[in-house]
């Protein structure tokens, strides 16, 4: 009877350090893989933020307008008024 | 014998010791608990919220954040300062004496400098350079510049160095766009890895709300670049254009110049970040004459075509009183007095109203109130007691001089005469969005009701008349029913007004029957004319063709 206490004794406790091994190096794994997820997020922010400004930057009217400018698109000054409109109308 | 003695001494030996570690740990765990309690594995880092953007009314962007670094150096890295130096100056350009003043060898850390751009740390960082590290930090980024930085102001440090707003929105508003930090407690082993077993605790913050405002960056780009022109054609020191739906009181653009770059507001004088449109007082001049006319027509004391004998310059207190040209028509309908802006014409139509009426009307149009429109800064002015009334300013008052208001006060009565006659709060912004999810729209208020629906009538068409007959050629859009009313007021200084100095003022709103927005043109002393006929109205109709085509309004007939 003894020896059969001892025995199941040894056998939990041996049981019991290989699971603490296992989760201990496990946790380990899970923390350095969390570390580089973390840094691949703040990586993707910063690139996500720099895209978004750039895009904002690209379609301001101020760029619009120094680059229809450029590419010769100048402003119409004012609408043509039409006092008596009707072969406009007829079509 | 000897046996037991040995045992007793080793055990005697080992009970000392027990006892000596038993009174430490006391001395530790109790006595000098404060001292010696500290985790050294437990990190606490202070979660920055992001700061909210600012939208216009068609969720264009017009503040929104960028990453940007402080670039710091660790001298106890550093091998060779010159070499170090050179290297970081030829990317920075700050000046290498600049530099060595900065970098202190005796130091651990030591800051070089702030909003360096991702693209200025990617060089940086590819020197390889020893004892140089980067924080990351948040700036505000204008994607259209200065294209309304007095309305949205600028974002500082406050006294503990935290980001704080100024002025304008960023100032108003400077609570709901900072959100609130949050706080991460992180027990990390030795390489700075988490120890998931450890404590891993977080108190989740809250990012800024981000402004949707009623302003609309198509709008505001036109009347800036309006004001520009008018600015260098007219040689003005000032100028400023407001634009509003008059039903609602929505600012749809608000521009001033001198203005200033919200990015580098370090280098200008503080007195550009002030928004004379609702923190500068001035007379407004013939632009009031409205407001006294529909005050008149809304106690019935007044028609629109009753009769008034032009004869001559009037005596009101031992003062002179003339018309701006010093000539009189005779007999005139009162309509007739607005369009040739009669000062003579309103002093009767004052005296018709009467005193006690004139100053309960000045009181409703909100002379000496702030409007509570939503941008840090706003003055209210000052309604002198009756107490302090002569007759002649009783006289000036009907014409716009001897009274002060802020340009938002003015457009907020003048919204009053074409919008059924209600007095709105004005605002800029039209809904605070969390990042959540929740939206909270903010809407139109009436703060109370001062004319009829009759008298708005009546006054919109008198001031269609008033640009349909003026003497001055506007290049005006035909066969668009345009309604306003052109100021000249002299500059008060030291007691006496200044006849060079003028503030020459446009208002006026389209279409007339339903009007779509009402527009404020200032000029402070222009050079080229003292006149609003001949300088703000010219700047209020250029910018008007652009509007009714942008709106697509189609012309009347």
């Amino acid at each position: 009877m003894k020896i059969g206490t001892k025995s199941v004794l040894f056998i939990g406790i041996l049981i019991l350090l290989v699971t603490n091994i296992v989760l201990f190096a496990k946790g380990i794994v899970m923390a350095d893989t969390a570390q580089k997820i973390q840094i691949t997020i703040e990586r993707l922010k910063i690139e996500n933020n720099q895209l978004q400004t750039k895009l904002y930057s690209s379609s301001s009217l101020d760029k619009l307008d120094k680059t229809a400018q450029s590419l010769g698109f100048t402003k119409i000054a004012s609408p043509l008024y039409l006092e008596n409109p009707r072969y406009a109308q007829a079509q | 014998m000897h046996k037991h003695n040995r045992l007793f001494l080793l055990s005697l030996f080992f009970s000392v010791l027990l006892c000596l570690i038993i009174v430490r740990l006391f001395y530790i765990q109790i006595l000098a608990a404060d001292t010696f309690f500290s985790n050294n594995y437990l990190h606490t880092v202070r979660i920055t919220p992001d700061r909210g953007s600012i939208y216009d009314r068609n969720n264009e962007p017009l503040v929104i954040n960028r990453t940007d670094y402080l670039a710091f150096a660790s001298p106890k890295d550093i091998k060779d300062k010159d070499i170090y130096i050179k290297k970081i100056d030829s990317i920075l350009k700050i000046g290498e004496a600049t530099l060595s003043s900065r970098i202190d060898m005796e130091k651990v850390w030591v800051p070089i400098q702030a909003g360096i751009t991702e693209d200025k740390k990617r060089e940086l960082a590819s020197l390889n350079l020893r004892g140089i590290g980067f924080e990351k930090g948040q700036a505000r980024f204008y994607p259209e510049s200065s294209l309304a930085a007095q309305l949205l102001g600028f974002v500082g440090k406050d006294n503990e160095g935290d980001p704080t707003g100024y002025f304008g929105l960023e100032g108003y508003y400077s609570r709901d766009l900072s959100g609130l930090p949050g706080l991460f407690k992180s027990e990390l082993d030795v390489i700075g890895k988490p120890i998931f077993v450890g404590v891993q605790d977080m108190i989740n913050g809250e990012n800024g709300r981000d402004l949707k405002l009623n302003l609309d960056k198509v709008v505001q780009r036109i009347a800036k670049s309006k004001l520009e022109l008018g600015m260098g054609k007219y040689g003005a020191r000032e100028g400023c254009i407001i634009i509003a739906d008059p039903h609602t009181l929505e600012i749809i653009a608000l521009t001033c110049l001198p203005d200033f770059d919200p990015d580098e507001y370090y280098k200008f004088s503080q007195e550009n970040f002030t928004n004379p449109t609702i923190s500068a007082l001035y007379e407004p001049g013939s632009i009031f004459k409205p407001l006294i006319m529909a005050a008149a027509l809304n106690e019935s004391v007044i028609t629109p075509d009753e009769k008034f004998n032009e004869s001559g310059a009037v005596h009101e207190g031992g003062y002179t009183i003339k018309t701006w040209d010093d000539t009189y028509e005779g007999v005139i309908t009162l309509t007739r007095a607005l369009e040739k802006s009669s000062n003579v014409a309103m002093v009767h139509v004052g005296k018709k109203l009467g005193n006690e009426k004139l100053l309960t009307y000045l009181s409703k149009f909100g002379i000496g109130e702030n409007t509570n429109i939503d941008l840090q800064g706003e003055i209210s002015g000052f309604l002198k007691p009756k107490s302090q009334w002569y007759s002649i300013d009783y006289a000036t008052a009907t014409f716009g001089q001897g009274i002060t208001i802020t340009p938002i006060q003015m457009i907020r009565a003048f919204s009053a005469l074409i919008n059924g006659g209600y007095i709105m709060e004005p605002h800029v912004v039209g809904e605070i969005d969390s990042k959540n999810g929740e939206k909270k729209h903010i809407a139109p208020k009436i703060v109370r009701r001062i004319f009829s629906e009759k008298t708005s009538f009546q006054i919109r068409s008198m001031l269609q008349k008033t640009v349909e007959h003026a003497e001055a050629k506007w290049d005006r859009p035909k066969g668009y029913a345009i309604g306003g009313k052109t100021g000249t007021a002299q500059i008060p200084l030291a007691g006496h007004y200044d006849s060079s100095k003028t503030i020459a003022s446009f208002i006026g709103f389209a279409p007339t029957d339903n009007p779509k927005f009402v527009a404020l043109v200032i000029y402070k002393e222009p050079k080229s004319s003292p006149w609003g006929s001949e300088t703000a109205a010219p700047t209020f109709f250029e910018m008007v063709k652009e509007l009714l085509v942008y709106y697509n309004i189609e012309p009347a007939n």
